[in-house]
């Protein structure tokens, strides 16, 4: 069996300046946010009042206390498609506030294109997720606000999938995709190999994510399920009939993620290899 | 946990006689070895010649007539498939044997039918144990098994209505399961919902393993009887998952098997052994 390495990690990478549109990504995570409202309060109608009150708290909270009365110049125009938060104004400018912060940019600027720092940027996703996650556990109760969380994930993810998209016939076409020579190396470092007909694993000797928040977050079950468990639903992407398994996970504290893509047309067994095997998977050199 | 069973073992379960619509039922058979003879033709072309000759010889010697007869519904049956049209004699001779089975005589239109329940279970079983059984002894076992597995997994797919309905959740499909009925079901089973998404149920006979007691290979019988259970359990809905580990066909005392709801989880662990041996109606876990 030929294990191949991609990406290699660079010591900069979370300092480097990227460019980025920072009104689309602030669209994506308050679509993102305004559909975890709109779920809690259809399924868990009860509490989420006392949800929102507390995701307000939590994020005035997070907020230097310059930022806490700021009103950013984007927020009538963010919030005008996602119901659930034009609803609840309030926690919508906190949000957005803190979004600002994050990547340290202007209260009351007009978003435009702009560079960010590349660590801001990792947490402009995680910051908010956490957050959102751990108020929930606040809220509902920890094991009922995971169950909730998990649901809302996939559901998000089932949602925003094109029936149309384009999938892949095989997963060989994918792990062939995924160590072609590429122009500019990732900074994930990971080896991949194809240990059976319909069966792609790969290692993630790495995170960039999880390094990006650093000691920042600390409930490592939560960081899970903020970081790793949407990704069982969205390999789905690739075909309805590749599934994911996983068990190893940085996020969880382990040294490396340990990942396997079944084709389920090729062989229903999902049996997920053990430690030994991700242990001994090392490249040809 | 509470647990449920349903259905009630019968002594006569495989000696009482039932009604088929035989043609029905036949053209089923057919057109199911039709689409398995085109997927080696296209997988494994350089075998194909070959496997349709080990076919036309196994079925041959399993069949009490010296010189085959002419059924009159033949040419029916094969008009819509193409692979056993091209390879007459290997359709007649299946034909013959598949009659042999039910005890029908051979020079009658097929028609409803009071056959034997036994007969009837091994009239599809018999055929699918020895279409495996043959491709083991063309290909090389394991490379025949492989691709036995693609076979069943495809057919399920290529038949699947996309406008079937689904279940929005799984408690819809266990309670309509624990629903009374009429006469109870010859499979005995024990039932339950073992977590939020997740129903587990303990098959405790199987009719289908009874009625080919004669066949010895516990292997292939699992591929025949059970495998396909994986893909089909799809048909309840996209985002089902079956897990499976002990078998009957495998000579375990009971079969083991969890519908796991993804939208709901995706944590696919399946219960150990000791789950399921103490898994008693009434009792809670």
């Amino acid at each position: 069996m030929k294990f191949v390495k991609t990406g290699k990690y660079s010591e900069d990478v979370l300092e480097r300046l990227v460019e980025i549109d920072p009104l689309k990504e602030a669209l994506n995570r308050f679509e993102k946010m305004n559909y975890l409202l709109g779920f809690v309060k259809e399924r868990n109608p009860e509490i989420y009042p006392e949800y929102i009150n507390n995701l307000l708290a939590k994020y005035q909270n997070l907020l230097e206390d310059e930022r806490k009365k700021a009103n950013p110049i984007d927020l009538d125009e963010l919030v005008s498609e996602n119901p659930n938060l034009k609803e609840h104004l309030e926690l919508a400018r906190a949000v957005l506030n803190y979004f600002l912060q994050i990547l340290q940019l202007p209260a009351e600027a007009k978003l435009e294109k702009i560079k960010v720092v590349n660590r801001d940027y990792f947490q402009s996703y995680s910051h908010i997720s956490y957050p959102n996650l751990l108020v929930l556990t606040d809220t509902l109760g920890r094991a009922e606000a995971i169950a909730l969380y998990k649901k809302f994930i996939t559901q998000h993810t089932l949602e925003n999938r094109d029936p149309d998209r384009k999938t892949a016939d095989n997963v060989e076409i994918i792990f062939t995709k995924a160590i072609e020579p590429k122009e500019v190396q990732s900074d994930w470092e990971i080896v991949h190999g194809m240990f059976g007909d319909g069966k792609y694993a790969f290692r993630n000797n790495n995170c960039v994510f999880l390094t990006a928040i650093g000691d920042d977050l600390s409930d490592l079950e939560l960081k899970y399920y903020v970081c790793c468990y949407g990704d069982y639903e969205k390999f789905k992407n690739y075909h309805d009939s590749i599934l994911l398994t996983m068990e190893h996970t940085i996020a969880q504290g382990d040294p490396y993620c340990s990942r396997v893509l079944h084709d389920t047309r090729v062989d229903w067994d999902l049996t997920h290899p053990p430690k030994s095997f991700w242990d001994s998977m090392e490249p040809e050199e | 946990m509470k647990f449920i069973r349903t259905g009630k073992h019968r002594q006569d379960a495989l000696e009482r006689s039932i009604e088929i619509n035989s043609l029905e039922a036949t053209q089923r058979r057919m057109k199911r070895l039709n689409y398995l003879l085109g997927f080696v033709k296209e997988r494994n072309p350089q075998v194909f010649p070959e496997y349709v000759n080990n076919l036309l010889a196994k079925y041959q010697s399993l069949s009490k007539e010296l010189v085959q007869p002419n059924p009159f519904d033949l040419d029916e049956l094969v008009s819509e498939n193409p692979n056993l049209k091209e390879h007459l004699e290997l359709a007649r001779v299946v034909l013959n044997y598949y009659l042999q089975i039910l005890q029908l005589p051979d020079a009658v239109n097929l028609e409803k039918d009071k056959v034997v329940n036994k007969n009837h279970l091994q009239s599809f079983l018999h055929l699918a144990y020895y279409n495996l059984l043959v491709l083991t002894e063309t290909l090389d076992r394991a490379d025949a098994i492989t691709l036995y597995k693609k076979f069943v997994t495809h057919f399920i797919i290529d038949r699947r209505d996309p406008d079937r309905d689904t279940y929005n959740n799984l408690e819809a499909l266990f309670a309509k399961s624990i629903e009374p009925k009429e006469e109870p079901p010859e499979w005995v089973v024990v039932r339950g919902m073992i977590g939020d998404g997740k129903y587990a149920y303990r098959n405790d006979n199987c009719l289908w393993i009874d009625a080919i007691e004669d066949l010895p290979d516990s292997e292939l019988k699992y591929y025949v009887c059970c495998y396909g259970d994986y893909e089909g359990a799809k048909n309840l809905h996209e985002s089902v998952v079956l897990t499976m580990e002990h078998t009957i066909a495998q000579g375990d005392s009971y079969c083991s098997r969890v519908l796991h709801d993804t939208r709901v989880d995706w944590d696919l662990t399946h219960p150990p052994k000791d789950f399921w041996d103490r898994m008693e109606p009434g009792s809670v876990d």
